[in-house]
């Protein structure tokens, strides 16, 4: 298990779907936001693989998640 | 068939001949210019016949020789209108080419300049001509409003002209395929499916390009018996901005790697030609790699050296 800031990740998160990060918390989902579409999934895997060193490649999963929990769990299960 | 020393000697093109304003097209659409580069995309109300023969014959009118000797003519799309014939026989018909020209389809995308180049290269030790027309209008197929698609996709045709002679070789190939993601962009006239509308999971198909595409690289780089250091150019299908981001820090800045994705969106099959048609004379005396990835799933890469 490995020890994940998650308010890094939510920020993270927040900037690569360009929405205020005041409105993404632990608990958001991709169905609370437009901006969450497929689009906004790769700008998110690409945030993912910048700063957790190329993860999504090796994590597939990532690429199906629909929460900013379950990022965060797979962060803290393979990160 | 051999394989020979070849040119390429010119690309036209014909984009669809409405230019829209991706932000013009729903409010929410301006957040995605920043990721997927493409402020203006362009839309035609032709079938993709009429825009590949519009290719076609601008190729045609700048190099009649085509006419003087059996070609082969190779028509790359997903976009027919028409189940049959070939679009290839219609073309060799209407450009008045000889009876004896080889003629056939290849239904692929993004991947098709790759795979109907390397073809080329096997027949133009029978062929002094080959012609790739690639055409795709998937703006067509998408609904306008779908963010993922509608941002990105542009309508277009090109027309490349390959002749024997030259210093152009492949040096090295691969192909890959993997239609387990044949669902992750798709589109059926099938109204159950997507209700008809083309359908892409960005996250996936960009998880497959991560995947495969720098690797293959590098492979087939090793069966050319190349490094990266003897690479001059990196020829990529122009997908996104968030996708060439991804390939070129794989590939390394110092490597010359351009990008036209600002001037035509994602043409599918016609990206590549699209992306050389400026620089011919570098490609046919450099060495380079060109990759092609994405529908199907597919990824096809070339080792091109003129040494």
């Amino acid at each position: 298990m490995t020890e994940v800031n998650k308010e890094f990740v939510v920020n993270g998160i927040a900037e690569s779907l360009e929405i205020d990060i005041n409105q993404v918390s632990i608990t958001s989902k991709s169905s609370d936001f437009e901006e969450w579409d497929s689009l906004g999934h790769i700008s998110i895997m690409s945030f993912l693989d910048k700063n957790f060193n190329e993860i999504t490649e090796r994590v597939p999963d990532f690429a199906s998640a629909t929460s900013v929990l379950e990022i965060i769990n797979l962060l803290e299960k393979f990160g | 068939m051999l394989d020979a020393r070849f040119q390429i000697v010119d690309i036209c093109s014909e984009l669809g001949e409405t230019e829209i304003d991706v932000s013009s097209i729903s409010p929410d659409f301006e957040k995605a210019i920043s990721k997927t580069g493409i402020s203006r995309v362009f839309q035609t109300a032709r079938d993709s016949y009429q825009l590949s023969l519009a290719a076609a014959a601008g190729l045609l009118a700048r190099n009649p020789e085509m006419q003087s000797k059996p070609v082969a003519l190779l028509h790359v799309s997903q976009s027919n209108a028409e189940f049959l014939p070939a679009y290839s026989c219609r073309l060799q018909n209407d450009l008045n080419l000889q009876s004896e020209t080889f003629a056939f389809d290849i239904g692929q995308g993004c991947s098709g300049f790759v795979q109907a180049l390397y073809l080329a290269s096997k027949l133009i030790g029978d062929y002094e001509y080959v012609v790739i027309v690639c055409c795709d209008t998937y703006r067509s197929k998408l609904d306008h409003l779908d963010r993922s698609t509608s941002t990105i996709f542009s309508d277009g045709a090109t027309a490349t002209l390959i002749q024997r002679g030259g210093n152009l070789r492949i040096a090295g190939h691969t192909h890959i395929t993997d239609g387990s993601g044949a669902d992750l962009l798709f589109h059926s006239r099938n109204l159950d499916k997507n209700a008809g509308k083309l359908f892409m999971a960005g996250g996936d198909v960009l998880l497959f390009t991560k995947r495969v595409v720098f690797r293959q690289a590098e492979e087939t780089l090793l069966r050319a018996d190349k490094t990266l250091a003897d690479v001059d150019l990196v020829l990529v299908h122009q997908a996104s901005k968030l996708v060439l981001d991804e390939l070129e820090r794989r590939f390394g800045s110092e490597l010359t790697f351009p990008r036209n994705i600002e001037q035509f969106g994602n043409t599918v099959s016609s990206s590549i030609p699209l992306l050389i048609q400026s620089m011919l004379d570098l490609v046919n005396s450099s060495t380079s790699i060109m990759c092609g990835f994405g529908v199907g799933l597919s990824s096809s890469c070339l080792v091109l050296t003129s040494k």
